[in-house]
């Protein structure tokens, strides 16, 4: 999530980007996508993603929706002209979860909203989901440290 | 079927695969207690310019040990799903050392599990994050069905008395 990523997502909104640069990003394969104004997070299906039989780790499915919202704070600090850290990003200080369906085997999509921006907090929710927007597997609650 | 033992349980952790991809391994279980294990690797990293690991990977082992409490309270090996799981993020964990959770599991309903637990490096009393969970209990019909019988039982009893 460097402003190289930020400027190729808002010269081109159709492409993905890979995250491959971010080491943990890249293991567990993570891409980002540009939907309007919101930054996407693309985690491909592997099967080294799954806790119980079926089902994705609630890990994974944790990782990717703080992956989210920390792509949004980033996102919308690059469109203010803000400086954008080329090797670092936002650290969460609490996160929350609510496991609200199993993740089956497929994709899974997760995009974030910043209820607030401070100079020092940014709160955001953020929400995954696999085939259908309107049934998210999972929200969250999250405050990052962003200075 | 029964709680197995640790050392069944943990071969049988090794199976499942986003905790084989990160090597995340059971290093002890008591009733209603787990300790586990994630060994430092780089591809842990997302802040290049600390070498601090992803807090998705902490969250990752607190889920796991957390879940593994709640199993290990249980008189047999039932499905259990994350309700709600929050992880407060204490300080960084030190790059390059290994991550040990510990969880306790404080309280079991007939449907629902509590438990919070640690990450830390050397001791528990210095932990890098603090998490908090429930958990659903998906227990067979059955077993759901003869508590409810045996609770009615119960009641059946007292009236009896009365």
């Amino acid at each position: 999530m460097t402003p190289e990523v930020f400027a190729a997502l808002k010269e081109n909104s159709a492409q993905e980007v890979s995250l491959a640069a971010i080491p943990y990003a890249g293991f567990m394969g993570m891409f980002l996508q540009r939907n309007g104004d919101d930054m996407l997070v693309h985690l491909k299906y592997d099967i080294k993603h799954i806790g119980a039989p079926g089902r994705y780790h609630g890990g994974v499915v944790g990782a990717t929706l703080e992956f989210a919202a920390m792509a949004q704070v980033m996102w919308e600090a690059y469109l203010k002209g803000e400086p954008v850290a080329r090797d670092s990003l936002p650290k969460p200080v609490t996160v929350t979860v609510d496991f609200l369906r199993s993740a089956g085997l497929c994709d899974l999509y997760a995009s974030a909203l910043i209820v607030r921006q401070g100079r020092r907090i940014a709160s955001v929710r953020a929400s995954a989901w696999q085939e259908d927007r309107q049934k998210p597997v999972a929200e969250a609650q999250m405050h990052f440290l962003v200075s | 079927m029964a709680l197995p033992d640790k050392d069944t349980l943990a071969s049988m952790m090794g199976l499942v695969p986003q905790l084989s991809a990160l090597g995340i391994e059971l290093c002890e279980m008591d009733k209603a207690h787990a300790k586990m294990r994630l060994p430092w690797a780089d591809r842990l990293v997302a802040y290049a310019d600390s070498g601090v690991m992803a807090g998705g990977a902490v969250f990752t082992l607190l889920d796991s040990v957390l879940g593994t409490a709640v199993f290990s309270a249980l008189p047999s090996l039932v499905p259990v799903a994350t309700l709600d799981l929050r992880v407060d993020y204490l300080k960084p964990a030190t790059p390059g050392r290994d991550l040990y959770a510990s969880a306790h599991c404080y309280k079991l309903t007939r449907q629902v599990a509590f438990v919070r637990g640690v990450a830390f490096h050397d001791s528990e009393d210095s932990p890098i994050a603090h998490a908090t969970a429930s958990f659903i209990l998906n227990r067979p019909p059955s077993h759901v069905a003869s508590s409810e019988q045996q609770a009615d039982e119960k009641d059946s009893t007292k009236k009896d008395q009365a």
